[in-house]
């Protein structure tokens, strides 16, 4: 409710709701596995792999003056909690209770059936009155909590992009690494979260882009310009990607809905015509920076600015000034 | 047995003109094809869909309300598994390619036409057999597919309804279905008059909390969990009787008449009944946008 003016008044101060306590089939979750401060829940990789069922305590506070304000002038709050899953289509209701003691804080337990559930759930308390005549209207929301039930889609929550080693001529690689067995890599856009597959057969790769102490110059300039070629091109495909994922919504561009490619577009895309809204920036991605001649203009700026984002400049000065120093560019 | 399988979204390369418009009959897709967790038998729902092609041979677009419930009932999957878009891609492109092209291929003997992506890989509402899994699922009540079956006499529920979030509240999902038939003296929702009171409803929520107005029944993992694990018999459902569903508690009746009240007063307030073409997007929801709320930059 705090980025939004609704038509009507709304009850003023912060509404939080709290996830805690949360367990599978019983047995609570390892304490890694749950990130208040980012409000979000990892349920994947469990030991438990078959897991059948999340329970969790929910608890909703929201400042005691300012609700009673507000109840006084326009009679009692509700509250709903829902905890909804767009790939399922799920919008499940989680009852609580209101105390007695302190009438500011709701309380309760909810359970969740994996099988209802795919990729990420959120979990979010709403107040509503009647206000004006008119009943059931939002009158203000908590933050979200997000729930991981399979690989986060985000890099914000799995962290940098995962880097796999396979020998491209194997029955056992991805069927997209077999499909070039003589590249070096390839990017694997086909998981909840894109990979770098590097080819164990490819000779020399390995030796290559191991960390290493003791590198001569030579080595440390070839060891460097092979991650960042790497880097370089796999960023390429991601944008890409994430263009073409952008998606319409009456004839309004609208971001993304796997998170990756929403996060890769608000990291690219400012950088490319700074100054341009958020608005702006996926109209010109959705129409113009796709046809010619704006893809031309696209195509270029994204090139210099994905070399800026992985540090490509700075460890080439850094490879050929030490070069240079040893005598071996002149 | 023929076992339901994922098939991976790099298939998209294949998918050409000529496979697309049945001139390459089927793709050597088994690179790109990978288990899933439980095994679950398509034959039922090949046969179903079969037996479609037979009765609504010229006349495709009539098959889709016949065909939801049956379908649903004869691939039964819990949610998390019909979320799994690369199961939809196995049926639609490497089990049954014939049946999309069928349903969607025109009726222009004379030259091939070529069936969009879409209808082969597409969204919950585009792709040829999960579209039909998505709305039996979404308007179901309880076991009685009844408003199933009516709303997709025509093809307004995909177009207009299936992608608003509130369509994932049963009450709200089922109360549409209603006034859809209603409507009109029981003539039922003209396209352009669906489309309108869709956007305006969708507007309306963001003043009105839909999880207030209705009780929404938490589904019954268990009664799922046993429509998922008993036997098909596909047999039963050639006929003109409905398959029964999932036995799992109906929406109470108070939940979708509360929707169904809000949809009535939306439709007085933009003159419904009086609407006869799709006016420009700036006068069409003149009338509810007074009531939405504002973003802060």
């Amino acid at each position: 409710m705090k980025a939004t003016s609704f038509p009507y008044s709304t009850l003023r101060g912060d509404v939080e709701l709290t996830v805690s306590d949360a367990r599978i089939d019983g047995t609570p979750l390892p304490p890694d596995d749950v990130q208040a401060n980012d409000r979000l829940i990892a349920l994947h990789g469990q030991e438990i792999r078959e897991w059948q069922r999340l329970t969790f305590r929910v608890d909703v506070q929201t400042n005691p003056g300012l609700l009673r304000q507000y109840e006084d002038e326009h009679g009692s709050v509700t509250l709903s909690v829902i905890a909804s899953c767009r790939p399922t289509n799920v919008r499940q209701p989680i009852r609580l209770g209101r105390s007695t003691l302190d009438p500011s804080i709701w309380s309760g337990k909810a359970e969740l059936h994996r099988s209802h559930f795919r990729d990420k759930v959120q979990i979010q308390a709403q107040l509503t009155a009647k206000v004006g005549g008119v009943a059931h209207r939002p009158v203000s929301s908590s933050d979200s909590w997000t729930l991981y039930f399979d690989p986060s889609e985000s890099f914000r929550v799995a962290g940098s992009l995962r880097v796999v080693w396979y020998d491209f001529k194997s029955a056992s690689a991805p069927p997209i690494a077999r499909q070039f067995p003589d590249s070096a890599y390839v990017v694997d856009l086909e998981r909840s979260l894109p990979e770098i597959l590097l080819n164990k057969s490819f000779e020399g790769l390995e030796p290559i882009l191991r960390d290493a102490k003791d590198r001569s110059p030579t080595e440390l300039a070839l060891h460097d310009i092979a991650r960042m070629s790497i880097a370089r091109s796999v960023w390429q495909a991601l944008v890409y990607d994430a263009m073409s994922a952008i998606q319409m919504e009456d004839d309004v561009p609208t971001w993304p809905e796997r998170e990756w490619h929403a996060e890769v577009l608000r990291r690219i895309l400012p950088e490319i015509d700074p100054g341009k809204s958020e608005t702006e920036l996926l109209h010109m991605a959705s129409v113009d920076w796709r046809q010619h001649p704006g893809s031309g203009s696209f195509a270029a700026r994204s090139e210099a600015v994905i070399g800026d984002l992985i540090g490509a400049n700075k460890s080439l000065r850094k490879s050929t000034q030490a070069l240079i120093r040893r005598g071996i560019v002149t | 047995m023929t076992p339901l399988k994922a098939l991976l979204p790099s298939v998209r390369s294949l998918l050409d003109d000529n496979f697309r418009s049945g001139q390459t009959p089927r793709l050597d897709v088994k690179s790109l094809i990978c288990d899933i967790d439980r095994q679950i038998d398509i034959d039922p729902v090949i046969a179903i869909l079969d037996e479609s092609i037979r009765r609504f041979e010229t006349s495709p677009d009539q098959s889709d309300s016949w065909l939801a419930p049956r379908v649903h009932a004869a691939l039964r999957l819990t949610r998390r598994e019909a979320a799994d878009k690369r199961i939809w891609h196995f049926i639609n492109i490497a089990a049954k390619p014939d049946f999309v092209r069928w349903r969607f291929g025109g009726d222009d003997t004379e030259s091939r036409v070529i069936v969009p992506y879409d209808r082969f890989m597409g969204e919950d509402s585009k792709n040829a057999i999960g579209r039909l899994w998505w709305v039996a699922e979404l308007t179901r009540n309880g076991p009685d597919y009844t408003e199933t079956l009516s709303v997709l006499r025509t093809s307004r529920f995909y177009t207009s309804w299936q992608a608003l979030d509130a369509m994932h509240h049963r009450p709200a999902a089922l109360a549409v279905c209603r006034f859809d038939r209603e409507f009109n003296d029981n003539k039922g929702l003209t396209d352009s008059q669906s489309q309108r009171l869709a956007k305006a409803f969708n507007l309306r929520l963001s003043t009105l909390c839909l999880d207030a107005l209705a009780i929404n029944p938490v589904v019954d993992a268990a009664a799922i969990d046993d429509w998922c694990n008993t036997t098909v018999d596909e047999t039963k459902f050639m006929g003109d009787d409905l398959p029964e569903g999932p036995d799992d508690e109906p929406v109470p009746e108070n939940s979708i008449k509360a929707v169904e009240a809000v949809l009535a007063a939306l439709a007085d307030e933009i003159d419904l009944a009086e609407f006869k073409r799709a006016p420009r997007r700036s006068r069409e929801l003149q009338e509810v946008q007074t009531e939405a709320p504002v973003a802060d930059e």
